[in-house]
């Protein structure tokens, strides 16, 4: 059956809504964003199509372009206007990113300024120190010598400290070793046996010299003493002749018998005397002849040095290396030592590899 | 009487000169000398009437100044007495042999001494 002229009227009229409205919208949707596609409307009104024709199958048609007019116009608003909002959504959105690009953007600008502007005032900085620049760097040159001198020389004297106190050290250890009678007395010159002895000699004749004069002295004041005795024994002597012819012409003056009495005690005196004096002098004597043995004794000394002098040659020749003395470097702790520095094998590996070489 | 005493030790002759002053004599009967070489050198200047020497000396000892008095000089028939420590037998007869006429072994004293002394003044 045909169409009626109102039927196609109504048909198209109903089509070209649907269009209009699509077009429009599609307008306002190109303007303002592309994100609801045409393809996906146009799939919206295709659903809307077969809707109205599934329903009636002539009329269908038209009450489908109808009620399909009616659903589509309906559903394309619905659609319209979630497009729009979607649409709007997504500016938003995008929006949002361009403005996070923007500031992020601007960040770097800002940061790039605050750049250059550093690198400005250093190239202004550098250019206004074109000349101070030289005397600068002269000075911070002879700075640097003279800390490295100081340096230097601190170090030396750090050196010379640790190494007197280390001597220092060294010479106690050894000092107190020595009391303790585990070492010897060092080799000077108060202890070599050769010197020694010769001083010993030397010593004792020198004061058995002083000995002889103080005994020489008193030899000589008993000679005095004995000179003045002497003397004064002829006087009595010649006293007690007169008191006895006194005595004999006048007996009766008992004076002249007292003193001869005196004179002849005086004269006894005298005699005790001078015994008492050679009985010194001998004493003195023997004490002299006593100190032949500091000669005995230092010629005994002197046979004692020449054996150790000729055993000293007799090593030395024994020991003497013909070949030029070079120092040899020798080991100081060899295996099998008592030393607490050796190491173990195991002890040796780790230390090794604590080094890591 | 003048008297040599040679003998290096300062002590020794000092003692020898005492001995010497016990016996009668003064101090300036002696002259002392401390080698051979200065004792030949006084032997040359002086005369005298006996000398008293050690044996063990520096530079001329005293055997050897025996010998050179014996073999030379102004003091050939002086009568020499060795005073030394040396008290063995070869020594004794070493030092016969090169002319001494009599021997002391120190230590001694004064009567020793003069004992010598006569003994050699008699011959």
């Amino acid at each position: 059956m045909s169409m009626s002229q109102e039927e196609i009227e109504s048909l198209m009229n109903g089509i070209d809504l649907a269009e209009d409205e699509a077009s429009a919208n599609a307008e306002e949707e190109n303007n303002s964003s592309s994100s609801m596609s045409e393809n996906d409307i146009a799939d919206l009104i295709a659903q809307t199509d077969l809707s109205e024709e599934k329903s009636e199958p002539k009329k269908e048609p038209l009450v489908i372009a109808k009620k399909e007019e009616t659903v589509t116009n309906s559903s394309v608003d619905e659609i319209l206007k979630e497009v729009d909002q979607v649409v709007s959504e997504e500016v938003d959105s995008s929006e949002d990113l361009d403005v996070d690009s923007l500031l992020k953007e601007l960040e770097e600008s800002e940061a790039k300024n605050e750049n250059s502007e550093n690198i400005d005032d250093i190239l202004a900085s550098i250019e206004n120190m074109d000349d101070s620049e030289e005397i600068e760097e002269k000075t911070d040159n002879n700075i640097e010598k003279i800390v490295s001198e100081k340096a230097k020389e601190k170090a030396k004297v750090e050196e010379k400290k640790t190494s007197a106190s280390d001597e220092k050290t060294g010479k106690e250890w050894a000092e107190n070793k020595i009391q303790e009678g585990v070492f010897p007395f060092p080799a000077d010159q108060d202890t070599k046996v050769v010197s020694q002895l010769s001083e010993v000699a030397n010593d004792t004749e020198e004061k058995s010299l002083q000995i002889f004069d103080v005994l020489s002295l008193v030899l000589d004041n008993n000679d005095e003493a004995s000179k003045e005795i002497k003397v004064n024994e002829t006087f009595v002597k010649e006293q007690i002749i007169l008191l006895k012819k006194l005595n004999n012409k006048f007996p009766n003056v008992p004076e002249f018998q007292e003193n001869l009495n005196l004179a002849i005690s005086a004269q006894e005196s005298n005699k005790n005397l001078l015994s008492i004096i050679d009985a010194e002098n001998m004493k003195i004597f023997g004490a002299m002849e006593l100190m032949q043995f500091n000669d005995i004794n230092r010629q005994k000394i002197e046979r004692v040095m020449s054996v150790i002098r000729k055993l000293s040659s007799y090593l030395n020749n024994l020991f003497e290396d013909e070949r030029p003395e070079n120092e040899i470097i020798v080991a100081k702790h060899i295996h099998g030592d008592n030393s607490e520095n050796l190491l173990a094998d195991d002890d040796l590996e780790s230390l090794i590899s604590e080094f890591g070489n | 009487m003048k008297i040599l005493i040679v003998d290096d030790s300062s002590t020794m002759r000092r003692i020898i000169g005492n001995v010497v002053t016990q016996l009668g004599y003064s101090k300036e009967d002696f002259d002392e000398a401390e080698d051979g070489v200065k004792a030949w050198k006084l032997l040359g200047q002086s005369q005298y009437d006996v000398i008293l020497t050690d044996w063990n000396m520096p530079n001329m000892n005293g055997l050897d100044l025996v010998k050179k008095t014996r073999a030379e000089g102004t003091h050939m028939k002086t009568p020499i007495i060795m005073i030394t420590t040396e008290g063995g037998k070869g020594e004794v007869i070493t030092a016969l042999k090169a002319g001494v006429n009599n021997y002391i072994v120190k230590p001694f004293n004064a009567e020793i001494l003069k004992e010598k002394l006569d003994g050699v003044f008699k011959k």
